[in-house]
């Protein structure tokens, strides 16, 4: 297999095209020339923007109180929350929606204005909008980064950070990345004055579904020395429990769909009374896993009730979980949809800590989007600062990166044999004829995070995740590659085990329950742990994490 | 539960079925859509939706609990 080496040389590389990276380009063009993105998919159709049910928080200034939003997040986030940040992407949300809309994103109006719904977390309030499905979105975004002459790279995955001194981690500043065709095989140097990640969450492949966000850019970052924050904060999701797939549920509750028990109960109201379903979704969330652990089970989503109008709504703002369910043979005004709770990774929240600026703790790295660690949300968001979320700081991470990047004549120079070490790092498991498979290791991932490190946690738990995840990263050493296709898959396990064991880590150390972090050994929230948990890289390889405690600023002055 | 069938009567080789799928399920071969790595569908629909000639055929058949 002959494969091509083939250097770039940008001004800004934006890793992942979801909708923060999108954003990122787009505002990072209006200061440098050449921004590309790459991305380990097709942009326009990779990680999660495109899957998403695409409700986004939208606040109105002349209708909304401020104050009454951050409690909102504050509530949600179980004050783990950075509330400066916070505030920032309340109050740009507005003119982030107003571009998405003017490119062409259609969102669902009332009389030209939009029309905004509750959603979970809202507190009664109606601070969500729609647009019309993740791919009708993407498409849209992905139109405008080609009409505002913003390169795109498809289909490379990225694997490394390069740094100025090329040491790992770096006492310098990063200047670029390496990856490689995942189709072709052909190796790719990228270097750049600016690197902006936004290359999604930490998700463990197969834990439900084949995904392609396995937590790459959060582990390339934690590599070459970026701080982690808030990693503990991953946990269940729900969905359908045939479709799993099906990503973002929110207009299933925002338009008025009820959980029922096998029972019948509509059990979120003793869960949650005052706003049942719209409850923050980690309430809803671990309401079914005890509804189905206590032998209520199964739990089904109930659309049955919904009026003509609120069908046709969720068809419009949901059409490929709508198609699914279609093709299932379901029809959701007929049929109650079986419904479970189950984990992937940190969706959401927990990744590389970045201040409202989208900066990182190294210079030229600079991050947003489900990649960062989304402090606006803490410990969970409320529905729609997701999309809301990654567009105001993919946005602000593309300004500041686009204007440091102004500031330098050229990307400074990387080193040659570091590349080249990571280069047969990357290619090993092609060389070899035995050893264990891509698929094998990310079996045994999933049973870690499946059943020792969620979705309730303990200390004994939580201890043998580590060791085995550990067992599980020595393994990835040797483990081999058939093709190209298992290629990308030995490389995706080398970034994923490493961020199943920070998890764990950072689970381990915070000896409360708050938010979607649950622990049975300490069931209660403890003022005292009202801080962030921040895992620093000190060296001698990517494992040695350390553990760092922050002060989480007083919310006074919003 | 993934795609299982491409009919290649009707594929035309425009080859945007490839672009839809992340996780690299669909090649060309013989340009033709081919399922090449099944293992790996998400069975997401995407490519269902993306097909302009309506050919490729994703199986979501519902399995009632037992």
């Amino acid at each position: 297999m002959a494969m091509r080496e083939v250097e770039v040389q940008v001004d800004v590389l934006v890793i992942g095209g979801g909708i923060a990276g999108c954003l990122a380009a787009l505002e990072a063009r209006r200061h440098q020339e050449r921004v590309l993105v790459v991305d380990k998919g097709f942009i326009g159709r990779s990680g999660s923007s495109c899957r998403a049910s695409a409700i986004f928080l939208l606040h109105d200034p002349q209708e909304d109180d401020l104050d009454r939003t951050l409690e909102a997040f504050s509530a949600a986030g179980k004050e783990v929350n950075d509330l400066e940040i916070a505030k920032m992407v309340i109050e740009n949300s507005n003119r982030r929606i107003r571009d998405l809309a003017q490119w062409g994103v259609q969102f669902e109006r009332r009389e030209e204005r939009f029309h905004r719904v509750s959603a979970q977390g809202h507190q009664g309030n109606r601070w969500g909008v729609f647009a019309q499905g993740g791919l009708h979105l993407m498409e849209t975004l992905r139109r405008r980064l080609k009409r505002s002459a913003v390169r795109t790279r498809d289909r490379v995955m990225i694997t490394e950070l390069l740094t100025s001194d090329g040491a790992y981690p770096t006492a310098g500043q990063v200047v670029g990345a390496l990856g490689f065709d995942v189709t072709k095989g052909d190796f790719y140097v990228f270097s750049a004055k600016a690197v902006v990640l936004t290359a999604g969450c930490w998700s463990t492949k197969y834990a439900i579904i084949p995904y392609n966000c396995t937590g790459d850019g959060q582990a390339i970052a934690f590599e070459a020395g970026a701080d982690l924050r808030n990693m503990e904060f991953y946990g269940l999701r729900s969905s359908p429990r045939q479709f799993p797939y099906i990503h973002g549920n929110q207009p299933f509750f925002a338009l008025g769909g009820r959980l029922v028990n096998a029972r019948g109960e509509r059990f979120m109201e003793r869960y949650e009374p005052k706003h049942m379903e719209r409850a923050t979704r980690y309430i809803c969330d671990l309401a079914t896993w005890k509804e189905a652990h206590e032998g209520r089970g199964p739990v089904y989503l109930d659309l049955t009730h919904l009026s003509e109008d609120e069908h046709r709504q969720l068809e419009r703002v949901l059409p490929m979980p709508m198609k699914s369910i279609r093709e299932a043979g379901l029809d959701p005004r007929r049929d109650p949809i079986e419904w479970f709770v189950y984990c992937l990774g940190n969706t959401n929240m927990g990744g590389v800590r970045v201040n409202g600026r989208g900066e990182t703790n190294l210079p030229g790295l600079f991050c947003a989007g489900d990649n960062s660690d989304q402090a606006y949300s803490g410990a969970q968001n409320i529905a729609g600062v997701g999309l809301t979320g990654s567009a105001v700081m993919g946005h602000e991470a593309g300004r500041t990166a686009g204007l440091f990047a102004r500031e330098i004549p050229a990307a400074l120079p990387f080193h040659r044999d570091r590349v080249a070490a990571f280069k047969d790092q990357i290619y090993a498991p092609l060389r070899r004829d035995q050893g264990p498979l891509p698929d094998e290791i990310f079996a045994r991932l999933r049973t870690i995070v499946q059943k020792d490190i969620s979705p309730v946690k303990n200390r004994l738990r939580l201890e043998e995740a580590m060791a085995k995840t550990e067992a599980v990263e020595e393994e990835v050493s040797s483990v081999r590659a058939r093709n190209v296709h298992e290629l990308v898959k030995a490389n995706e396990a080398r970034k994923c085990a490493p961020m199943t064991r920070l998890s764990a880590l950072a689970s381990l150390t915070r000896e409360e329950s708050r938010g979607r972090h649950y622990r049975e050994d300490f069931p209660g929230t403890r003022p005292e742990w009202r801080r962030w948990i921040i895992l620093k890289n000190r060296g001698s390889g990517s494992r040695d994490a350390a553990v760092e405690f922050s002060a989480i600023p007083s919310s006074g002055g919003w | 539960m993934a795609i299982t069938w491409i009919d290649p009567a009707k594929c035309t080789g425009c080859g945007i079925c490839v672009h839809s799928c992340m996780t690299d399920v669909i090649r060309m071969k013989n340009r033709l859509a081919v399922i090449k790595y099944l293992e790996d569908c998400m069975t997401c629909f995407i490519c269902m939706e993306d097909c302009p000639e309506d050919c490729l055929f994703v199986d979501a058949e519902y399995l009632h609990p037992v």
